[in-house]
């Protein structure tokens, strides 16, 4: 055995002989090569973060996680999670990490202070499997078991995973579903692993799946997994390259979509002369060339995917487009049904947009036979959404009874407690609010029909239900008129005297009061009622605001090459937020509408900072100048901004109080005056 | 225009944020030689050397519109280097693909630099039979510096399981190295 001594000399003759072996010579022709790579337009993505240890996250204490683990994520970001048990948050932990599909997990739950001494606690899961779809709308969360007590602030449970399962995320709560441990919102997850210890294709795919409209930024570093992971599939690039479009912004784009097109290009060579192709492969080509904006071959793929796999998702959507397309141009919405109903005979609820077009074309057609089987086609795939087919239903004189017997079988379905619809982050309070809002929504349009079917009372009733809570002016009005055709004019005053407390319609005076209620009104009252009215508006604002945080350094492009910090431009005042784009018709649409807004804020001393998606160019200011707009505009040139409010469409509006806290988001341009005035 | 070899790196980066290729070129006549060290240090293979500083070039004006950090560039990219270069060793593990450099036959050395050569060899070996787990920290600690803490986050392990590796390592080496003492 060697001292001390020895050893340190050991070492250090050896690390002198290491550094001193020379790696290649840094020659011109590597730096010629690199120089060759970019003009082809070829893209790396540098791994410039570290992960977070695998092993610290997932099996405490544990190694056998090992190297393989360690390495399929080494440059991936994963969600940040707190190893100790805190006030709040907890600690899940599953063995084994890496589980295999169908194998028994064991779960081990060192509890938060809110949730210890507890007899038992509820582990939540929403699982995927392969074929689920993007965004948690339509999934559903289910009880996976319950955690008992295994001393030492430990809860232990064992869990079969089913064997359809690819990916799964958890949260655990008390047994009320009152107290929730949802790890920061980030939730818990498993993914399914092959024999050699990788996360399988269809484990992340899902992954990006659940994250879609949660976590942009964790979905694109899963999507760069994939494709470090998985080069060999042509769905991990287009799904990348999605990614890229939506979270790098303009700056990146036109360098990636070149190294796309060469990617394309080689996948091309090596797959077009094979003569058998799944219906995967052949739609994924299909549409990576049309994303990557390369059309000779998009039609390419195109032809063979629809000839080679007519009844696959993507030709079925390109089937169903080329109908409603042709039906466009011919006006003949009758046989364009037809083939919408042939094409889903023969491929069934294959694409989720077959059964979008063939409801709308039902719906042009006010053809009830038409709305119902459609309507029963959609709910086959999305068994709960089905709000907006019994608000159709209402809207058609042979449908409307049933319509309204589909809205009351709703609202009864949300006064029942249903834990599948309430997502695992939130507490069974916070889903009753959420719910509060879906039924005033739903009684709103079951008052309406109430009325047109001639029970005025009965549909003043519903309507009176509406208007106790939340804030739509409009809906304000038109109930106070309905009550004054029933001769209440005390309780339409009241509603007016909110309408009049809106800034939006701060114009609303005595007179317009006048005119509406046909009778003169005492002064005092009114000025009182319109007093109330602002306490009020105030109250059920804030009772729907939220307290979004942003991160400090989010920058925006002022002009070409000169950055801007968000939090100076709205930190110390109240601050209209708006996100739009001259390419988008809906924001474009409203883009006076904004100025005209803005400049009445502004003179409120509202802060006022529009982002679009482009560059700062000098066409975009001759657009500005086109259309009159004065507005202050940046550009989301490095998509922070988008990244920070988690948004990615326009148009968007958010407002933030004196200390940049985001309060209202994703709300309607008419709310925002009443939202600052809130806040003022 | 200022010449770009005259600019510091936060001048090139600057530089190359703007599309500027020249700075490119400028950064790689800066720091490629010292990063290919890093990298063959790490893979075992020139070759893998050379496409792991390739990659990082052909990266690095993309990345760089994202670089925020603090500290000097020259370590910043031997980090990034360090993380390619194991993941292409990861890669490689996957495909159960040994590096070229490894599998060399020794050939008869006859100039006077043969006993140099002889060292280099002997040393070589002696690396390649550690296993990519252990040398990989061994490398990072002994060789390029960096502490327990960093090599955890590197590699996704804890830091004590750094520290093992690291004692396995040199027990390893010193076995293997005998004459040494």
């Amino acid at each position: 055995m060697m001292d001390q001594g020895t050893d340190v000399s050991f070492l250090r003759r050896l690390r002198d002989k290491i550094a001193a072996l020379q790696g290649p010579e840094a020659t011109g022709a590597l730096l010629a090569r690199v120089r060759e790579r970019l003009s082809r337009g070829e893209h790396v993505i540098l791994p410039v973060a570290d992960r977070v240890p695998t092993e610290a996250r997932w099996r405490r204490g544990a190694a056998a996680a090992g190297l393989i683990a360690a390495a399929t994520a080494l440059w991936i970001l994963w969600p940040g999670a707190s190893l100790t048990a805190g006030d709040s948050h907890g600690e899940l932990t599953f063995t084994p990490a890496t589980p295999h599909a169908g194998e028994t997990v064991q779960v081990t739950y060192r509890a938060p202070a809110t949730l210890t001494g507890r007899d038992r606690v509820v582990l939540r899961v929403r699982y995927r499997t392969p074929r689920d779809e993007s965004y948690n709308n339509s999934m559903r969360q289910i009880v996976a078991g319950e955690l008992t007590p295994a001393g030492d602030g430990l809860f232990r449970a064992s869990l079969r995973l089913p064997d359809s399962v690819v990916y799964a995320v958890f949260a655990v709560e008390d047994v009320d579903g009152r107290v929730v441990d949802s790890h920061g919102h980030q939730l818990w997850e498993l993914l399914v692993h092959d024999r050699h210890g990788w996360p399988t294709f269809d484990a992340l795919t899902q992954r990006e799946n659940d994250l879609m409209g949660r976590n942009w930024e964790q979905g694109y570093e899963t999507a760069r997994q994939v494709a470090a992971l998985y080069p060999d599939r042509v769905a991990s690039w287009s799904n990348l390259f999605f990614y890229e479009e939506n979270v790098l912004g303009e700056s990146h784009l036109d360098s990636a979509r070149t190294g796309h097109r060469a990617r394309l290009r080689a996948f091309h060579d090596r797959l077009a002369p094979r003569a058998s192709l799944g219906g995967d492969d052949l739609g994924y080509m299909f549409w990576y060339a049309r994303i990557v904006r390369d059309s000779v071959r998009e039609s390419f793929w195109k032809r063979r995917l629809e000839r080679e796999a007519p009844a696959s998702p993507f030709a079925v959507q390109n089937r169903a487009i080329a109908i409603v397309s042709r039906e466009w141009k011919d006006k003949d919405s009758v046989r364009a049904l037809a083939d919408l109903d042939r094409l889903w005979d023969e491929a069934g609820p294959a694409h989720g947009n077959l059964i979008n077009l063939g409801w709308r074309m039902a719906r042009r057609l006010a053809d009830s036979a038409a709305l119902v089987r459609w309507a029963r086609h959609s709910w086959q795939k999305y068994p709960r959404d089905s709000t907006f087919i019994a608000e159709a239903f209402t809207q058609v004189p042979a449908l409307r009874e049933e319509g309204m017997r589909l809205l009351r079988q709703e609202l009864r379905g949300l006064d029942t407690p249903n834990d599948a619809r309430r997502a695992l982050e939130r507490a069974v309070d916070e889903q009753r609010v959420i719910d509060a809002a879906s039924a005033r929504r739903i009684l709103v349009t079951l008052g309406d029909a109430l009325v047109a079917s001639g029970r005025t009372s009965a549909g003043l009733d519903t309507l009176k239900l509406a208007v106790r809570q939340g804030w739509d002016v409009a809906l304000f009005r038109r109930v106070a008129q309905i009550q004054l055709s029933t001769r209440d004019t005390t309780g339409a005053l009241r509603l007016l005297g909110l309408v009049a407390a809106d800034p939006a319609t701060e114009a609303w005076g005595r007179d317009s009061v006048r005119r509406v209620t046909g009778a003169p009104v005492d002064s005092a009252a009114w000025a009182r009622l319109v007093q109330d009215g602002r306490g009020e508006m105030r109250r059920r604002l804030l009772d729907l605001a939220t307290r979004l945080h942003l991160p400090p350094d989010v920058r925006l492009e002022a002009a070409v090459g000169s950055a801007a910090r968000l939090d100076t431009l709205t930190r110390g005042r109240v601050t209209l937020v708006a996100f739009w784009s001259r390419f988008c018709g809906p924001s474009k649409e409203e883009l006076p509408a904004l100025d005209r807004l803005a400049a009445r804020l502004r003179q409120h001393g509202v802060g006022i900072v529009t982002i679009t998606d482009e560059r700062v160019s000098d066409d975009l200011r001759r657009f500005l100048a086109e259309q009159k707009l004065t507005f202050p505009v940046y550009s989301d040139a490095w998509r922070e901004a988008s990244r920070a409010f988690g948004q990615w469409g326009t148009p968007a509006y958010f407002v933030l109080d004196a200390d940049g806290v985001v309060r209202f988001q994703y709300r309607d341009l008419e709310r925002v005056p009443a939202e600052v005035a809130a806040l003022q | 225009m200022t010449p770009t070899g005259s600019l510091d790196d936060a001048a090139l980066v600057e530089r190359l944020r703007s599309g500027d290729l020249e700075a490119l070129d400028a950064l790689f006549h800066r720091h490629a030689r010292a990063l290919l060290g890093v990298a063959y240090r790490l893979t075992g293979s020139s070759a893998e050397a050379e496409d792991v500083v390739q990659d990082l070039f052909v990266g690095l004006p993309v990345a760089v519109r994202r670089y925020a950090e603090q500290g000097a560039l020259g370590a910043w990219l031997r980090t990034v280097t360090v993380r390619l270069a194991l993941d292409r060793m990861r890669r490689r593990e996957r495909r159960r693909e040994v590096p070229l450099d490894a599998t060399v036959e020794r050939t008869t050395g006859d100039s006077s630099a043969a006993g140099a050569m002889e060292a280099r060899w002997e040393l070589e070996r002696a690396l390649a039979t550690l296993p990519d787990a252990l040398r990989v920290v061994f490398m990072l600690k002994e060789v390029e510096g960096y502490s327990h803490a960093e090599i955890g986050r590197l590699l996704g392990i804890r830091t004590g399981t750094s520290e093992v590796r690291l004692h396995r390592a040199i027990k390893a080496l010193r076995e293997v190295l005998g004459g040494e003492r």
